[in-house]
């Protein structure tokens, strides 16, 4: 024999491997599914948030949502405003007027970055800018908190004082 | 001068268009896109369709069109977007079993060829190794030499 039994052997192993891997990766499996909201600053990148806004004038935020439930969802982003110490939880929303809804429906597998403008009229300090993804429920074809939010804490100047 | 019954209905009439035009506006609303039986339709066909896989982007992207549409109260725009992702994923949904099928053939197909790869390599390898090997040397010359058998 031309090949040594030996170098043969090691050679199959090695396809062995190879086909193992390559059925691990073909059948399909489900990982554990979730949704993520992301605040990102006007220019869309993660921190320099504006913290000092002037009552009336716009806000210029980006949102970013990422689906990874394994099947495309309606969902809805509820822009509120809450406090120092009023802010949802992973089980509750707050419970104050909706400022504006961003309503996507996101693929499987996809994200999406949604610039946001908001004006706040209400001047005050500490005053919590939040954002709660809430997700469309079809078989009770109604709308259901899904605990992931963000906020930002603005203290919010009347027209015409300076900073 | 009007009389009093002609205020009435002329009053009761305005109250009328008013309160269709409210309701009219309400449905107009995001938030009211769950009231929307064929947008719901749209949604729940959309889950269960690409969970299996199929490629649901172009009904994802016309029903986020006629999203904005509802948000921007252009009723009229956003509903022909709706009824047309509709048709679209209910014939994609009678399509489904065929897909499924066709999805688990080809997956059935992929993992017997994978799993058959190393019994495969181990019975051929060698054979297609002695074949290119003597393919090479097919213009070697034996040669015989007496000093050798000395």
């Amino acid at each position: 024999m031309i090949i040594d039994e030996e170098v043969l052997a090691v050679l199959t192993a090695l396809v062995v491997v190879g086909s193992a891997l390559s059925i691990a990766l073909i059948i399909p499996r489900n990982p554990e599914p979730f949704l993520a909201i992301g605040l990102l600053n006007e220019k869309g990148y993660i921190g320099d948030y504006p913290t000092q806004i002037v009552a009336g004038e716009p806000v210029k935020l980006n949102i970013f949502l990422a689906n990874h439930l394994g099947k495309a969802a309606l969902l809805q982003v509820r822009v509120k405003l809450g406090s120092k110490g009023k802010i949802p939880t992973n089980s509750t929303p707050i419970d104050t007027p909706i400022l504006k809804n961003i309503t996507v429906i996101l693929d499987k597998g996809k994200n999406i970055t949604v610039p946001v403008s908001l004006r706040i009229s209400q001047p005050g300090i500490n005053q919590a800018i939040v954002f709660e993804l809430w997700m469309l429920n079809t078989t009770s074809n109604m709308w259901i908190y899904t605990g992931r939010w963000n906020h930002l804490y603005v203290n919010v100047t009347p027209p015409g004082v300076k900073i | 001068m009007l009389s009093p019954d002609r205020m009435l209905c002329i009053t009761l009439t305005f109250l009328m268009i008013i309160a269709l035009t409210g309701s009219y506006k309400a449905h107009a609303s995001p938030g009211a896109l769950e009231a929307n039986q064929t947008f719901t339709q749209c949604v729940k066909l959309l889950e269960e369709l690409s969970s299996e896989g199929m490629d649901v982007s172009k009904q994802v992207e016309l029903l986020n069109t006629a999203i904005r549409y509802i948000e921007a109260n252009q009723t009229e725009k956003a509903q022909p977007l709706i009824v047309e992702a509709y048709t679209q994923l209910s014939q994609m949904r009678q399509e489904l079993p065929s897909f499924k099928l066709a999805q688990n053939m080809q997956r059935g197909v992929l993992v017997s060829v994978l799993a058959a790869a190393p019994i495969l390599f181990y019975y051929f390898f060698p054979r297609l190794y002695a074949l290119i090997w003597l393919h090479n040397r097919r213009t070697y010359i034996v040669k015989y030499s007496k000093r050798e058998r000395k």
